[in-house]
């Protein structure tokens, strides 16, 4: 990255700031590199460091929040929310039926297992097709053997994705926060 | 260094700098630079905020065929530097107290 460079990204990242604090903060900058000289170049964008967090500086300055962070703090709530919510959600479940659940998931890994393969079939039965058109229209051919191919590799990452998280027989621990709450209720009780 | 420079510290050395002569950021910079251990990125918006309340003024100076921005103290950044040495003095002392001199409180 050289100077203009530097600059350039300085500016785009600070484009949410008004005209003259965006103007008054690149003068600053370019007139730093000036002031340092030309054979300081790198070593001036090397201590300014990246031009993102400098932008980030002057937006706080200007009680923005950090141009990179918006999209990251939006995702890291929503990440929050998710988590709190499927907390939520198992805690409940685990409190109602444990067996329940366990048998729900056995189901559903099953539903997806047996279409994963049947699609893994359809993939290999296109690709063996395309073989066969080769000789008519190479074209039509290839755009089957492409497609048979992508479906079967598909189907096939889905079957390792599933086995990899094959439910095991084994008895699930009830996890801690059910086992409070029956103490909580013993507890009430007395 | 071992100390963390706050805000406050940052404001008072570029004030105290500028009391002597105005200068540019680069220099600035270098000047600050000598003293705190500071990023080259931190002064800007510290420039900025102390030109906003009017503790610094600006002014451009033609030099090599472009113009140099100039940062000169004000009146007022002034009064606040004067602030900022009484509390210095004061904030000093009470540390000196308990590092150097082994006193305590209300000793």
């Amino acid at each position: 990255m050289n100077r203009e460079q530097y600059l350039k990204r300085l500016e785009t990242c600070l484009d949410t700031l008004s005209t003259e604090e965006r103007s008054s903060a690149l003068l600053y900058y370019v007139d730093y590199f000036e002031d340092a000289g030309a054979d300081a170049e790198q070593e001036v964008i090397a201590q300014l460091g990246d031009p993102r967090q400098l932008a980030d500086r002057i937006l706080e300055e200007n009680g923005q929040s950090p141009s990179a962070g918006r999209w990251r703090q939006w995702l890291a709530a929503a990440a929050q929310k998710w988590g709190a919510y499927r907390r939520r959600r198992s805690e409940r479940r685990v409190s109602k039926s444990p067996h329940k659940r366990e048998r729900l998931r056995i189901a559903g890994f099953c539903i997806l297992f047996v279409l994963s393969a049947w699609l893994l079939l359809c993939g290999v039965a296109v690709v063996i097709l395309s073989l066969t058109l080769f000789s008519t229209g190479p074209m039509g051919a290839l755009f089957y053997l492409g497609l048979g191919l992508f479906v079967s590799g598909g189907a096939l990452l889905a079957l390792s994705a599933l086995s990899g998280r094959l439910p095991r027989p084994r008895k699930r621990n009830t996890p801690p926060a059910g086992r409070q709450t029956a103490e909580e209720v013993t507890a009430h009780g007395r | 260094m071992i100390f963390q420079t706050g805000a406050a510290l940052l404001e008072c050395c570029v004030l105290a700098v500028l009391d002597r002569e105005d200068t540019y950021g680069y220099v600035l910079t270098q000047r600050v630079k000598g003293v705190l251990q500071i990023s080259e990125s931190t002064l800007y918006p510290v420039l900025r905020r102390l030109q906003k309340e009017a503790s610094l003024s600006t002014y451009d100076r033609a030099f090599q065929g472009r113009n140099r921005r100039y940062y000169s103290i004000t009146p007022q950044g002034r009064e606040k530097l004067q602030q900022y040495r009484t509390e210095w003095e004061a904030y000093k002392n009470r540390i000196d107290d308990i590092l150097l001199r082994g006193l305590c409180g209300d000793e």
